[in-house]
C-alpha cells in the first residue's frame, strides 16, 4: 500500500449497453481479474458465465424441497389414518392412497415453491440493506440504462490505476472508486 | 403496428419513467379516487354482510335442503376461475416463451392474488361454524381430531391454500427488482424507505439475477400444473358427489377451460380501462388484445364442447335422473339461467372469430363483461339448479337468494376492484425489468 487513503471496496464502471458490459467483462477476465461482479437493470444472458461464476444449485434445492413436502404429507396422512387414529368411515380403506395423492401433489408444489422462493433469498443473501456499491454516486437502477461492472479490491491482481486504465479503454461512461 | 408487442421504440429511460410514474406521482387525477371510493363503499358492504352472516348464522343466506350449496360455492368457483387467467399468463406463457405476456403479467398476477383470496373466504363463510375452519389443517394438537383425509373438502383446502401461497410468492418475486427501481427513483423519504424495504436491498448483481431467473422459472414451472390442479380439485368435489349434474367425468377439464375463459374476460375488463387511463397503449398493444382474445376463443370453444358433451351423455346414459336433470336445466323452473348462460358463453363467443372485434378494445370490454356474467351463471346452473332436483321428488325445492347473498356477491366485486385500484396506485402495474429486456430483444430482432 503506497498512500494512506480510504479503504477501497473496488472500482465500479458504468456502460451504456449490455453488449458493452459483456465485452468489458470478457476483457477484464482476460486481463486476469477474478473478483468481478456486474449490476444490471435486467438479466443479461451469459453474464455470470463471463464473470467466472458457476451454475447455481437452485434446481437441486427445489427438488429436495418438493420431495420433502410431498413425501411429508403422504407420510403424515398414512401415519394419522393407520397408526395414530384409525377411523372406519363407511368401511373405506384406511390407507386411501388415491385420496391422499391430492394433498400429496399440492404439498409437493408448495414445498418446492417455498424452497425456490426462499432459496433465492438465502442464496443471494437477501435482504441485505447495506452494500458498498450503494455508496457509489454513479450507481442507480433508476433509469435502467446503465450496466455496471465492479472489479473488487480483494482481487489478488487488483491495482487501482491498472483497473481504471483498463475500464477506460473499454469505453466506460463512468468510473468510480467504491468505498466499503 | 398491430403485430408489435411494444409500440414505438421507447428507450429504457422512457419505459421506466412511464411505468413508475403511476406509483411515484404525487397526485393522480381526482376521478381515480372517486371511482375508488365507489368500490370502497361496496367493499364495506362486503365486510358488513360478512359480519351479518357471522353473527346471524347461515340461515340468512338462501340455502334450502336439498340445495345445501348456494351463492357461496358459486362465488368460490367463479372467483378461483378468474384467478386462473393470471397464473396462465404469468406462468404458462413464461414457459412457452410468449414474450407478449411481459407487459400484462404483473396486474394479471395481482388479479389472481385478490381473486383467489376472495374465493378462499366463501367456503369458510359457508361453514356452519366458521370459527373452526382451521380444523382442516393437520395441527399437532392432541385434543383435536385429524382432518378427514378422505374428504374432498380437505383437498379443497390444500389446493386453495397452496394456490394462494404460490401466487403470492410468484408475484412478490417478480416485484423485487422493480421495487429497487422505485426505491432509486423515489423523491420522498417515506417512499424510499417503504420501497427500499420491499426491494430487500436488491442491487441487480449478475449472480443474483442468475438465481432469480432460475427460481422464477422453477416457480413458473410448478405453478403450471398447480393452476390446472386447483380447479380440477374443485371439480372433483362435484364429480365425487352422486347428484345428477355433478357426477360427471367431464368436469375437471371443463372447469379449467371455463376458468381460463372467465379469467381472460376479467383480464380484459381490467386491461382495457387501465391502458386507456394510464396511457399504457405502448405496452398493452392491439397484439395483446388479439392474443388474449384468441385464448378466450379457444377456451370458450372448449366450454361449449363441455355443454354439448354434458347434454349428449345425459341423453346417451339412458339414466332417467340424468335425462331429467338436462330437461330441467333447459325447461324447468330455472330455465332462464340456462339460456342466458348459453347466450353469453356461446353466443357472445362467436364475435371473437373476427379480428376486427379482437382488436377493438371497448367492444372486447363489453363482450368480457357479458362473458363474466355468463360464466357466473354457468356455475349457478351447475351448483344450484342441479341440487334443487335430486332423486326423490318429495325433496324437490327451489331456493331464492336473500339480500345477504346478493350483497356478498356485489361486495366481493367491490372488494376486488378496490384492491386492484390500490395496487395500481402503489405498485408498478407492468413489470419494468421484463419490458426493458423485451424491448432490448425486440431491437435486436430476437423477439
Amino acid at each position: 500500500m503506497s498512500a494512506p487513503g480510504p479503504e477501497r471496496y473496488g472500482v465500479l464502471a458504468g456502460f451504456e449497453t449490455p453488449e458493452d458490459l459483456l465485452q468489458a467483462a470478457e476483457r477484464t477476465r482476460q486481463n486476469g481479474f477474478v473478483a468481478l461482479d456486474a449490476f444490471t437493470p435486467y438479466p443479461v444472458e451469459g453474464l455470470t458465465k463471463l464473470l467466472g461464476g458457476r451454475k447455481n444449485r437452485m434446481p437441486v434445492w427445489t427438488f429436495i424441497g418438493g420431495a420433502i413436502g410431498g413425501l411429508g404429507i403422504i407420510g403424515l396422512q398414512l401415519y394419522s389414518t393407520t397408526i395414530n387414529y384409525p377411523l372406519n368411515v363407511g368401511g373405506r380403506p384406511l390407507a386411501a392412497m388415491t385420496a391422499f395423492l391430492v394433498p400429496g401433489f399440492e404439498c409437493t408444489v408448495l414445498g418446492a415453491s417455498l424452497t425456490a422462493f426462499f432459496g433465492m433469498w438465502i442464496g443471494n443473501r437477501l435482504p441485505t440493506y447495506y452494500h458498498p456499491v450503494f455508496n457509489a454516486q454513479s450507481f442507480s437502477l433508476a433509469d435502467g440504462e446503465t450496466f455496471y461492472l465492479l472489479i473488487g479490491a480483494d482481487d489478488p491482481r487488483f491495482d487501482r490505476s491498472k483497473a481504471r486504465r483498463l475500464l477506460k479503454s473499454l469505453h466506460a461512461k463512468s468510473i468510480e472508486d467504491v468505498t466499503p | 403496428m398491430t403485430d408489435r408487442v411494444i409500440a414505438g421504440h421507447p428507450s429504457d429511460r422512457e419505459i421506466v419513467g412511464r411505468i413508475s410514474s403511476v406509483p411515484l406521482r404525487g397526485r393522480i387525477p381526482r376521478y381515480f379516487w372517486w371511482v375508488f371510493l365507489l368500490f370502497f363503499v361496496i367493499a364495506l358492504l362486503f365486510l358488513f354482510s360478512i359480519g351479518w352472516l357471522l353473527i346471524e348464522g347461515i340461515g340468512t343466506i338462501g340455502l334450502e335442503i336439498p340445495a345445501a350449496w348456494g351463492f357461496m360455492i358459486v362465488n368460490t368457483v367463479w372467483w378461483i376461475g378468474i384467478g386462473h387467467a393470471g397464473t396462465l399468463i404469468s406462468a404458462i406463457l413464461v414457459l412457452l416463451r410468449q414474450n407478449w405476456r411481459n407487459s400484462i403479467n404483473r396486474f394479471a398476477e395481482a388479479m389472481t392474488l385478490f381473486a383467489v383470496g376472495i374465493a378462499g373466504l366463501f367456503p369458510i363463510l359457508h361453514l356452519g361454524r366458521p370459527q373452526y375452519f382451521y380444523w382442516l389443517l393437520p395441527l399437532p394438537v392432541t385434543h383435536m381430531p385429524w382432518p378427514n383425509w378422505r374428504s374432498p373438502l380437505v383437498w379443497d383446502f390444500f389446493a386453495i391454500a397452496t394456490y394462494i401461497l404460490v401466487s403470492l410468492m410468484f408475484w412478490y418475486m417478480g416485484l423485487v427488482p422493480d421495487m429497487a427501481v422505485l426505491r432509486d427513483r423515489a423523491q420522498t423519504r417515506g417512499k424510499q424507505i417503504v420501497y427500499g424495504l420491499l426491494s430487500l436491498g436488491w442491487r441487480g448483481s449478475a449472480y443474483h439475477w442468475s438465481r432469480f431467473e432460475t427460481s422464477y422459472l422453477l416457480v413458473a414451472a410448478l405453478a403450471t400444473p398447480l393452476v390446472v390442479s386447483v380447479h380440477s380439485v374443485i371439480a372433483l368435489d362435484f364429480t365425487s358427489a352422486l347428484i345428477p349434474g355433478y357426477h360427471s367425468t367431464i368436469f375437471p377439464p371443463y372447469f379449467v377451460a371455463g376458468a381460463l375463459y372467465s379469467g381472460f374476460a376479467m383480464v380484459f375488463t381490467i386491461a382495457v380501462p387501465l391502458r386507456q387511463f394510464f396511457g399504457f397503449q405502448a405496452f398493452i398493444t392491439d397484439r395483446h388484445l388479439d392474443n388474449g382474445a384468441k385464448v378466450m376463443l379457444a377456451s370458450g370453444c372448449f366450454v361449449a364442447y363441455g355443454y354439448i358433451s354434458e347434454a349428449f351423455f345425459s341423453w346417451y346414459s339412458g339414466d332417467p335422473f340424468e335425462r331429467y336433470m338436462m330437461w330441467n336445466r333447459a325447461f324447468g323452473d330455472y330455465s332462464w339461467t340456462f339460456w342466458v348462460m348459453l347466450a353469453c358463453n356461446v353466443g357472445l363467443l362467436q364475435f371473437l372469430w373476427f379480428k376486427r372485434v379482437r382488436t377493438n378494445p371497448w367492444l372486447l370490454f363489453v363482450l368480457s363483461l357479458g362473458i363474466n356474467i355468463g360464466m357466473w351463471i354457468e356455475r349457478y346452473v351447475i351448483v344450484v339448479v342441479s341440487l334443487t332436483r335430486d332423486f326423490v321428488p318429495s325433496m324437490w325445492r327451489n331456493v331464492t337468494p336473500t339480500w345477504v347473498d346478493y350483497s356478498l356477491l356485489l361486495g366481493s366485486l367491490g372488494m376486488f376492484f378496490a384492491l386492484m385500484f390500490l395496487f395500481l396506485r402503489v405498485l408498478p402495474a407492468i413489470t419494468i425489468f421484463e419490458v426493458e429486456e423485451l424491448e432490448h430483444k425486440v431491437e435486436e430482432g430476437k423477439a
